[in-house]
């Protein structure tokens, strides 16, 4: 996969503390971000909570199935 | 007196008169020639003085816009790479949001796949709830 050096500031929105949005928004406002890549990043972000989401539905759906297997 | 007498007479007086008019006319003439020359050379004096000022206040607005061509110059090269700057800029966003349109994409097709996924689970765990 390709690397970003957003990785770290998408993870930390990603993350429950959600501490990564403040400093995207310092970020644009400072000038150092564009909104536009600031939306990419915020986007990214939310596609790897639906991952994660996905991830532990995947997980739930596992354990009903060995259940009903038993 | 006798007649050429007479004549002798008049013509002293007329010739005294005429010297006395040359003498006055020359004089006046060459009063006015010499007042003349004097105003003309006054004249000439103030519009050299007059001129003398133009020149010296056309040398300084000549400096002075020599000043502001060289802070035009500047103001230009300043200007020439505030715009590389902003053309970097712009190339750096461009490849960073490339860049990111790339990893939304890769993600993306992850969650796809992830969906496809769970939706056969589910559908599995379904068949096998219904009898």
């Amino acid at each position: 996969m390709t690397y970003s050096p957003l990785d770290s500031l998408v993870a930390k929105i990603a993350s429950l503390n959600g501490t990564g949005k403040e400093e995207l928004e310092r970020r644009v406002r400072e000038g150092d971000l564009s909104e536009v890549t600031a939306g990419f990043v915020l986007s990214r972000a939310y596609l790897l909570k639906i991952e994660a989401i996905l991830d532990s539905m995947e997980e739930k759906t596992d354990e009903m199935l060995e259940e009903i297997a038993v | 007196m006798d007649t050429p007498t007479i004549l002798s007479i008049v013509a002293l007086f007329s010739g005294g008169v005429a010297v006395a008019m040359i003498k006055i006319f020359a004089s006046r003439s060459f009063k006015s020639t010499d007042e003349k020359i004097a105003t003309l050379a006054d004249t000439i004096n103030q519009t050299i003085k007059l001129l003398d000022r133009r020149v010296e206040q056309i040398s300084l607005q000549c400096a002075d816009r020599g000043g502001m061509l060289h802070k035009m110059d500047n103001e230009i090269i300043r200007t020439q790479e505030f715009k590389k700057n902003i053309e970097n800029q712009l190339k750096m966003i461009r490849a960073e949001n490339s860049r990111e349109i790339q990893l939304i994409t890769s993600h993306l097709e992850t969650v796809h796949n992830k969906i496809s996924n769970l939706d056969d689970k589910l559908e599995k765990l379904r068949d096998r709830k219904i009898p």
